[in-house]
């Protein structure tokens, strides 16, 4: 079955002050119908800007955005991504407080994004706002929705912003960090929460996240994504259990555990500048593992049926040639 | 509710502003150096008419008689006499101040319904030429002064095209309408008079443009930017991603928490629209209270000094309080107490 | 850390200018604009032609008392730039010497007023309770009066000379320092550094000059430069009704107002001191708006 969203080859150049910043060098996504895939990342290395380029919300100039983005099968302009947006393809946003407007109440901006589903009569309109907001777990809509923003908890303002998102039944909700600006066990609640919605509907979740916990809660698939790269992609499970990229190695590595030795290692070095990045893999000069080859982009490797991972070290062909894999770093 | 004691709050503040006010304008004019009668009759008036007039204005009360007898005469609305005019100051003020009134508010109409508007289309056809023309008109308004206005608009339209009167409410001849408000314009209309009224309007025209001017462009910059910053904010983002048309974004969305803090600032500016009146009135000789207020002050005339700056205190404070009110109102989270977390 | 002025604009690195890289990015950010390099160069030009006011103008001795009826009211010419006013004086060289009034008060004005505004702020702003309260309620009650009108007010009781001019402008301006500092210390108050500092047992003096003023800098500065045209235009508007400037010394100001009866015949001599008015503020403006966009401040 086709997937619902495809996304090929897209990529992302903002012009600053030093030159080009090439934020996106070709990403490649799949999201299944009723599929729940994570999309995780340090900070810094695009996430947020491939979701706004995929929902076609980033401003023209500054940035060039290229690449293929299909719904259904079918490739969408901006004119038409901005129909689907609200309807069927919707968002969760990151910060509760600041993405409510403050001089209006819940009711009214609740309102117009139902309105925006479909044109009902305001009664009807009014019925749904209230029902949303219980199956969100919001105890009193009434209040919640005569409210404005800063009168409610960060909790509260967050599961109207997932009201909001699921109000209108879309096929594909776009969760960017859920929670995160949330206590530990809100952001818990709100996680089960969305987990239970969407799996009771059906919905399509693309979930970006830089925190693994919340991705191995939540996801069926993951695509860890560096530097505006995509360099692996696994079910959630296989990911945790046998990581294959050296980023995603340590990345897993550098989580705290309650159990074993010592401090966990971190990854040494930096995330590149995007003006001026590594030509081929863009983790080459942290790797532990590069080879000479690694200087052109490795293509995604399948490392098991439903398994892939951007390194040239599953390429036999390329291991092969470059005889032994040398130290750290080049 | 949490409004109206906002509200309440905001007025008893502004009347310990008057309060405080009224008194720090009598201690200025009682401890200037010298004696204040003697520079208010000149050195050529004789040592009795010096006298006299310290009697007269009770110079030689101690400080806090002087100030209560002030007091009562300024809740009495009695400020004395006027050494130019020789007439109550009362009086002054009270057929001198609607001609200024009129003009403040003609120019604060102009600042508001020509000024924030500008400001919108601007921010919507951002880096376009109509947006470069309006900065460019707004920065120009800026930088000049009213006076500079005043004068080139003067060569403009009075000298070189000669369409529009230099001097004066009304042309001479033109009688004045029964006077209800004291406004020129409104009284003429209410009269039915509408070639006085035209008329009128036609002497208004130049010194309220010429007020208005600085004002507009003031309003149109902090709406444009104002409107520019909120575009880029979270909640608008989270608008556009649920896909809302762009009109409905800008004028519901937008709007509404753009216009407070322009407002806000827009408010001052609406009260310097007082101060520069004073300006204008000079170029236009226009019979308010700006061009009386710097008369007395070039005669060193305390009790008209007086008079003045508190018809123009209880102004502002007003001003300030309707902002206040109106600020109020547009954003929830001043008027409504803080209700904190809800759980 | 993030500053407030990042979190406002959005940009991580506005209003911390620490490094050297720092200061090349706002270099390129402001030359970036062309207006804003063209406020410079106007504010250069005349800040130069001040300067070098008695050796770049036909006729210094023109500043001070002098009369030659015989070259009265002439229109623009090559001897006469600008033409002469009602008593022979060259406009052109008045003008220029004009500027050094203009700006000697703005000057003078910013001296007197920065400096305890922002005094006033910072212990506002750091100190908090009465003080803090005391402070604020008299700034607002400032602030809500216009500056022309206080200065006019104060200027009422005051013999009208440059001097007291300057002191009343400068009593109606320490207010907006006083805010803009408050608003900046407050929000600064409870990041790490401050913290850092009270934790190391660092005195006040210490805490309120090393480490939250130099992150008010840029806005204060930004604010001076635009002030600078405000206090320009404020002080011609004073002299303008003649409550500034006293004659014979040129001010740009009164000269409008001596030419303004000579309208429209003999149109230059209000016309040239009130462009040279518009372009001093006009230079001023750019230059600060230049500033604040470089910087990424607010002021």
């Amino acid at each position: 079955m086709a997937p619902l969203l495809e996304v090929r080859g897209l990529r992302v150049t903002f012009s600053g002050y030093r030159g080009e910043s090439r934020v996106l060098a070709g990403v490649d996504l799949e999201v299944g119908a009723g599929e729940q895939v994570g999309l995780v990342g340090e900070t810094g290395c695009g996430k947020s800007v491939a979701m706004k380029a995929i929902l076609g919300l980033l401003p023209s100039p500054p940035a060039r955005v290229e690449g293929e983005v299909r719904f259904r099968g079918r490739a969408l302009g901006p004119e038409e991504l901005r129909a689907l947006r609200g309807r069927e393809i919707t968002m969760i946003f990151q910060d509760p407080m600041a993405s409510l407007n403050p001089v209006f109440t819940i009711g009214q901006q609740l309102h117009d994004v139902i309105l925006r589903g479909r044109k009902v009569p305001p009664r009807a309109a009014a019925a749904r706002a209230r029902a949303i907001l219980r199956e969100v777990r919001l105890p009193d809509p009434d209040r919640v929705l005569r409210a404005y923003p800063f009168q409610l908890s960060g909790g509260m303002r967050q599961r109207v912003l997932i009201a909001m998102a699921l109000v209108n039944e879309p096929d594909l909700v776009i969760a960017d960090e859920p929670g995160t600006a949330l206590d530990v066990t809100i952001q818990a609640q709100i996680l089960l929460l969305l987990r239970d919605l969407v799996e009771r509907q059906g919905i399509s979740v693309l979930l970006i996240s830089h925190n693994l916990g919340v991705v191995r809660q939540v996801t069926r698939r993951v695509c860890v994504m560096y530097a505006g790269t995509i360099v692996e992609v696994a079910p959630t499970a296989a990911l945790f259990r046998t990581p294959r990229h050296p980023y995603t190695q340590g990345l897993l590595a550098a989580v705290p555990k309650l159990t074993g030795e010592g401090v966990p290692a971190g990854i040494e070095g930096m995330i590149p500048d995007y003006v001026a990045p590594p030509p081929g893999c863009r983790f080459a000069p942290r790797c532990p593992y590069a080879m000479a080859v690694c200087d052109t982009p490795p293509p995604a490797i399948p490392v098991g049926p439903t398994h892939q991972a951007a390194c040239w070290l599953y390429s036999s062909e390329a291991v092969l040639a470059s005889g032994q894999a040398h130290g750290h770093g080049r | 509710m949490g409004y109206l004691l906002f509200l309440l709050r905001r007025a008893v503040l502004s009347l310990v502003v008057l309060v405080g006010l009224s008194v720090l304008i009598f201690l200025i004019a009682r401890v200037i150096p010298g004696d204040p009668a003697r520079i208010a009759l000149g050195p050529l008036a004789s040592r009795e008419q010096v006298e006299a007039l310290r009697r007269d204005l009770r110079l030689d009360d101690p400080l806090p008689q002087q100030y209560l007898h002030y007091l009562r005469g300024v809740v009495r609305g009695d400020f004395g006499h006027s050494l130019y005019t020789r007439r109550p100051v009362a009086e002054d003020i009270r057929e001198l101040f609607p001609a200024t009134f009129e003009l403040v508010l003609a120019a604060g109409l102009l600042a508001v319904l020509v000024g924030i508007p500008l400001g919108v289309v601007a921010a919507r056809h951002r880096d376009t030429w109509v947006d470069n023309a309006v900065r460019l008109f707004a920065f120009a308004g800026v930088v000049t002064p009213a006076f500079v206005w005043a004068i080139l608009l003067m060569l403009l339209f009075a000298y070189a095209l000669g369409v529009l009167p230099v001097t004066g409410r009304l042309s001479p001849g033109v009688l004045p309408p029964p006077r209800v408000t004291g406004l020129v314009t409104v009284d003429a209309l209410l009269a039915g008079d509408l070639a006085t009224a035209g008329d009128a309007l036609r002497h208004l025209v130049l010194p309220a443009v010429a007020l208005a001017l600085a004002a507009i462009a003031q309003a149109a910059r902090l709406t444009r930017a104002n409107v520019l910053d909120v575009a880029r904010r979270p909640y608008i983002e989270t608008v556009r991603a649920f896909g809302l048309p762009e009109r409905v974004v800008a004028f519901r969305y937008m709007l509404k928490p753009a216009l407070i803090p322009t407002v806000t600032i827009l408010g001052l500016d609406i009260a310097a629209l007082l101060a520069n009146a004073f300006l204008v009135e000079a170029v236009f000789d226009w019979p308010g209270i700006g061009r009386y207020g710097v008369q007395v002050i070039l005669r060193k005339d305390l009790n008209a000094i007086v008079g003045t700056v508190m018809i123009v205190g209880v102004f502002f404070v007003t001003i300030n309080f309707l902002i206040d009110v109106l600020v109020g109102y547009l954003d929830p989270r001043i008027r409504l107490s803080q209700t904190g977390e809800a759980g | 850390m993030i500053g407030p002025a990042a979190a406002r604009t959005g940009r991580p690195n506005a209003g911390v200018v620490r490094s050297r890289e720092g200061w090349r990015r706002v270099w390129w950010l402001f030359t970036r604009n062309r207006l804003s390099v063209l406020g410079l160069a106007i504010v250069a030009l005349v800040v130069g032609a001040t300067l070098l006011a008695p050796w770049v103008t036909p006729y210094p001795h023109h500043a001070r008392a002098f009369t030659d009826f015989a070259h009265a009211n002439l229109p623009p010419s090559r001897t006469y730039l600008f033409g002469t006013d009602g008593i022979g004086r060259d406009i052109f060289t008045r003008v220029v010497f004009g500027y050094r009034f203009s700006l000697l008060l703005g000057v003078v004005v910013l001296s007197l007023a920065v400096p305890t505004g922002v005094l006033l702020g910072l212990v506002a702003g750091y100190v908090r309770g009465p003080v803090e309260t005391v402070i604020m309620r008299v700034t607002d009650v400032f602030l809500s009066i216009p500056p022309l009108a206080l200065a006019l007010a104060v200027m009422a009781v005051l013999e009208p000379n440059l001097q007291n001019a300057m002191m009343a402008v400068s009593l109606t301006w320490w207010p907006w320092y006083t805010r803009l500092v408050y608003s900046l210390t407050t929000s600064v108050r409870h990041e790490g550094f401050v913290l850092a500092a009270e934790v190391l047992g660092a005195p006040r003096a210490h805490i309120l000059f090393r480490e939250i003023l130099p992150n008010c800098l840029p806005s204060v500065v930004t604010k001076m430069t635009l002030d600078m045209a405000f206090v320009i235009l404020i002080g011609s508007s004073l002299s303008f009704l003649g409550l500034g400037v006293q004659p014979p010394d040129p001010d740009l100001g009164t000269m409008v107002a001596d030419g303004a009866r000579y309208m429209p015949d003999l149109w230059w001599i209000a016309l040239f001191p009130a462009l040279a008015i518009l372009l001093v503020v006009l230079g001023f403006n750019l230059l600060g708006d230049g500033l604040r966009d470089a910087l990424g401040v607010e002021v």
